[in-house]
């Protein structure tokens, strides 16, 4: 194939994008993601020190960063507060938000719409049903909270695909299916908070709303194992996100099998969600406002906005939970509630801000 | 010149359509009428029609099937035909007002602001009775709705199907969460108010009916009378304004109409869903997309849907009884469902 | 080449769009698809670049069944432009035309120096450099279609298929379009369209495959397609037939309502009933 050039060659400008290149390896980055990444970073160690220093028990800053450092501190029971009760459930956080963002990142991805997170597709109520099956109804041990939540939401992933399957896993298809299933599980929740003992519906409704009460290591260590290796699966498939993105048509003509494509992203969405949702509860609005954000700062090619979205995620959720935890002090709301009420105001900004478009 | 011979029936077959909707009217009503008499004879107490309809003209108060008749049945089921009917009719407007099939009273945040008011009552009233729910329901539902409308309407080309929607979805998770937060706060809330929460017609009362009836009623007729424009609007706004239509105006008197009529239903009945998006899909399978057909059946269908909804709902696990909301999920969702996937073309 | 045998494609299961349809379209020509709405041109580019599965029939590609071929394989080998794509927000010139790489590109090398000097160089031959930097969605219609077109070059293709190119288009944007793409034919693409505009058709394609309900009405180089009698019996349009002035090309002249009573006037005057007079022998 002859390379066509006309006239003299002009000056090419510098792409907005860096290669990054380790031996055979090469892969593009959107040049504004480190900038932001690194940043975001900062920022996040600075929100986690002052989330941790906070507390009924308050200790300073300093004494934080000796205790994570393992250097001698004024008080031995910093290191019992820091490390058993506060790190874990920061962390957990943490993890939460930025799984939760990359599901909503991957799920607007492949359905080209943005208003799609895990919610909206009916995943995050599949858990949640299963969880307040096990609260409110079955009387079984809450250590299987987990575990159901997880089910749920593999079970609610499968029926909206195959409900949604005709020829083919149109995005539109995809999303009125999860809303329509939402509503039934929906409906199976409303039904069992009328007629449980209102106890266990207290407690249900708690879960329901997203916390991070009381998550200890065993917590941090199931997410953080997904999310390792789910991460840098989703990196690598940003080409595909991208592609994607160009619609169906476009997206086969370049050589990529839709379909397949698509079933593969979506489960990864929903494992990633799942997981979020069976350590934490039903946590929305993550998931929807985490990659708008993400995408006016970096973008939307997504190799930089997936590790961005996880990051600025995971800083969301783990400063709503500092909120949570003051604002009512000594008591704490949950953070799946601040997190709405934080993201519901940003969306209408953003609203707002494209009114004219 | 064709592209395609265009055949002769679509023409003669809209000829006969038209020619049943007026009677069709009449049939339904008389359907209504027929299904309220068998929702009151079903219950604890078995009742035969003859007893009901003697109930009705000669009414003897110390009876004590009459009584339970007009005291405890009559109300509701009549309260059930009312808050189907608004609700159906709320969501036919929706759907018309933003073109938007998917619209509904509960997708526009007017539930989530009944409740939140509601919620907020019982927080700091302590147990007030089911007419001051009402009362703050229906403020509740007026506020979330001027204040997604208001939302909704900024910028270049105003209310657009998409704005609404999404300044609904946004209202509806702000006031959830306060609305969750205050649930969690305090149990003896929850407990009061899990039941109105779902949605329900059980010991509605005839004082109750008549507090919220005028509201329902007039925003039914405010509907009615506006069909011809909800109609011309729901070919597009552009083609509106073209047509002379004051748009604007069109729009907000179809947004009041709707918060009437909704705001009313959830004073009544707690926020019920489904039903707003339901009834006016399966109505316009059989009659078009002339709005006003599509409003009084809708009228109709939604009533039905409401009352064979209780019904069901009243003996499915007796003698408890399903709270009618929780109904209309359940069979709501499936048929959503449904047309998700056979009626939308990818 | 490319070798359509037997192809009936529908979009339902039932209703056939195109009805066994057989042809060929040569290496290294500019076939232009043309036919009133809802004759099937598009369903027709659709089923020969694999976006429909045919009902019947198989399409070819250089003997090879273009159905089992490998998806990045075909990609390599055919690109396919569809009508009014859609773009997501924010999305730089630069980073859609590399996305037509795609399909040259693999896990472990996603983005080498190779794709970035063919990228350029797309950007070069649609002179869109200067716009790199800008997102699509803030280009004028006829630069939105020169940046995909870029991108259908840096994929490196010989064959384009392009699903209505200009319509929408500012007529000098049509223009500057058609002749981008007669350029890439002289460098030796195979070029397949479907264009609305008949005159259009006739200036820079080779061959025109006339299309209606379904099937081939007539098919062949501008010359012997281009007559009256061809156009009223695909469009059920009176038209006269002239040639360009700037190109020589077939040029047909609706008659409309003006066209028809001149005639009339003047055959009355005559005497005689006249067919529509053909300017130019048949070359």
């Amino acid at each position: 194939m002859s390379s066509v050039t006309k006239q003299k060659r002009e000056d090419t400008p510098q792409p907005i994008w860096r290669t990054v290149r380790l031996g055979g390896f090469s892969f593009k980055l959107d040049r504004r993601a480190i900038p932001v990444f690194v940043v975001a970073i900062l920022v996040g160690a600075g929100v986690l020190v002052t989330s941790i220093s906070y507390g009924e028990f308050d200790i300073t800053p300093v004494e934080v960063m000796r205790t994570i450092f393992g250097l001698e501190t004024d008080d031995t029971r910093h290191e019992l507060v820091v490390w058993t009760f506060r790190m874990p459930r920061i962390l957990v956080a943490f993890m939460v938000g930025a799984a939760l963002a990359v599901s909503g990142t991957i799920l607007q991805g492949i359905t080209r719409n943005p208003l799609a997170d895990p919610g909206i597709i009916g995943v995050t109520s599949g858990a949640s049903l299963a969880a307040v099956a096990i609260i409110v109804w079955f009387d079984v041990s809450i250590s299987w909270l987990p575990f159901a939540a997880f089910g749920g939401a593999m079970v609610m992933a499968i029926l909206i695909f195959a409900l949604a399957w005709k020829g083919g896993s149109a995005p539109v298809r995809l999303i009125l299916v999860g809303v329509g299933l939402s509503a039934v599980a929906n409906a199976l929740i409303s039904l069992m908070i009328v007629f449980g003992e209102i106890n266990q519906v207290q407690q249900a409704t708690i879960w329901l709303s997203g916390s991070v009460y009381g998550r200890d290591w065993d917590h941090v260590r199931t997410i953080a194992t997904w999310i390792v290796v789910l991460l840098p699966i989703t990196i690598l498939m940003a080409r595909q996100l991208n592609t994607l993105g160009l619609g169906d048509d476009l997206a086969k003509g370049l050589g990529l099998r839709v379909e397949i494509q698509r079933g593969v992203l979506l489960v990864l969405s929903v494992a990633l969600a799942a997981v979020a949702v069976s350590v934490s509860g039903t946590i929305g609005f993550v998931g929807l406002v985490a990659p708008h954000i993400t995408r006016r700062l970096v973008g939307p090619a997504h190799e930089g906005l997936v590790p961005t979205a996880a990051l600025l995620g995971g800083l969301l959720l783990m400063f709503a939970d500092l909120i949570g935890r003051w604002v009512i002090s000594p008591s704490e709301l949950p953070v799946g509630i601040i997190a709405a009420i934080i993201g519901a105001p940003y969306f209408a900004y953003l609203l707002y801000q494209t009114r004219n478009q | 010149m064709t592209d395609t011979a265009i055949s002769a029936s679509p023409q003669k077959r809209k000829r006969s359509k038209r020619l049943f909707l007026m009677p069709g009217l009449f049939v339904g009503v008389g359907i209504l009428l027929v299904s309220v008499v068998f929702s009151v004879m079903l219950g604890a107490a078995q009742i035969t029609p003859a007893v009901v309809v003697e109930s009705l003209y000669a009414y003897d108060r110390s009876e004590f099937d009459h009584l339970v008749i007009r005291t405890v049945r009559l109300p509701r089921v009549i309260a059930g035909a009312f808050v189907g009917a608004s609700l159906a009719v709320a969501g036919a407007i929706m759907q018309g007002l933003t073109r938007n099939p998917l619209a509904s009273p509960g997708i526009l945040g007017i539930n989530a602001g009944a409740a939140f008011a509601v919620v907020l009552a019982v927080f700091i009233l302590g147990s007030p009775p089911l007419s001051t729910y009402a009362v703050f329901a229906m403020i509740g539902a007026t506020v979330a709705a001027v204040i997604v409308y208001g939302l909704g309407s900024m910028g270049r080309g105003g209310a657009t199907p998409l704005r609404l929607t999404l300044a609904g979805v946004i209202l509806t998770a702000f006031l959830g969460a306060f609305t969750t937060a205050l649930l969690i706060t305090d149990q003896d809330t929850l407990d009061q108010i899990r039941f109105w929460t779902v949605g329900s017609l059980a010991g509605r009362e005839w004082d109750l009916l008549r507090q919220t009836a005028p509201y329902m009623v007039v925003g039914m007729i405010g509907g009615l009378v506006m069909a011809r424009q909800i109609t011309t609007i729901s070919l597009g706004e552009d083609i509106a304004a073209g047509l002379g239509q004051n748009t604007g105006r069109v729009k907000l008197l179809a947004a009041a109409a709707t918060v009437l009529l909704a705001g009313g239903a959830v004073a009544l009945a707690g926020p019920i869903g489904f039903v707003g998006l339901v009834a006016p899909h399966l109505v316009r399978f059989f009659v078009g997309t002339d709005y006003r057909w599509i409003l009084p059946y809708s009228a109709i269908v939604g009533a039905l849907l409401v009352i064979g909804g209780d019904m069901v709902a009243r003996v499915i696990i007796r003698p408890q009884e399903l709270p009618v909301g929780v109904m209309m999920g359940l069979l709501g969702a499936p048929f959503f469902i449904y047309l998700a996937r056979w009626k939308v073309k990818s | 080449m490319i070798d359509v045998n037997n192809l009936s494609l529908t979009y339902d299961g039932n209703t056939l769009i195109i009805d066994q349809l057989d042809l060929t379209i040569e290496k290294q020509s500019v076939t232009a698809l043309v036919g009133p709405n809802g004759c099937g041109k598009s369903t027709l580019l659709r089923g020969i670049s694999r976006l429909l599965k045919p009902k019947t029939g198989s399409v070819y590609l250089d003997g090879r069944k273009v159905h089992s071929m490998n998806a990045k394989e075909l990609a390599r080998e055919m690109g396919i432009l569809p009508q009014s794509p859609s773009v997501p927000e924010g999305l730089t010139v630069h980073e859609l035309v590399a996305q037509g790489r795609y399909p040259h590109q693999s896990w472990f090398q996603q983005w080498s120096g190779e794709d970035e000097r063919i990228v350029q160089d797309a950007l070069n031959t649609t002179t869109l450099t200067e716009f790199a930097d800008r997102p699509v969605d803030t280009l004028s219609g006829g630069q939105r279609q020169r940046a995909w077109v870029a991108m259908a070059l840096a994929q490196q293709t010989d064959v384009l298929l392009l699903d209505e190119p200009t319509t929408y288009l500012d007529m000098a944007y049509q223009v500057d379009v058609l002749d981008l793409l007669e350029d890439l034919n002289q460098d030796g693409r195979t070029i397949v369209m479907v264009l609305h505009d008949l005159n259009q058709a006739a200036r820079y394609a080779d061959h025109i495959v006339a299309l209606r309900e379904g099937q081939i009405v007539t098919q062949g180089p501008p010359r012997s397609v281009m007559t009256s009698e061809t156009i009223q019996q695909v469009f059920g349009l009176q038209t006269q037939i002239i040639d360009d002035p700037v190109t020589g090309t077939p040029m047909c002249v609706p008659l409309g309502r003006r066209g028809r009573n001149a005639k009339t006037d003047t055959s009355s005057q005559n005497g005689h009933v006249s067919e529509e007079v053909a300017v130019t022998d048949t070359a």
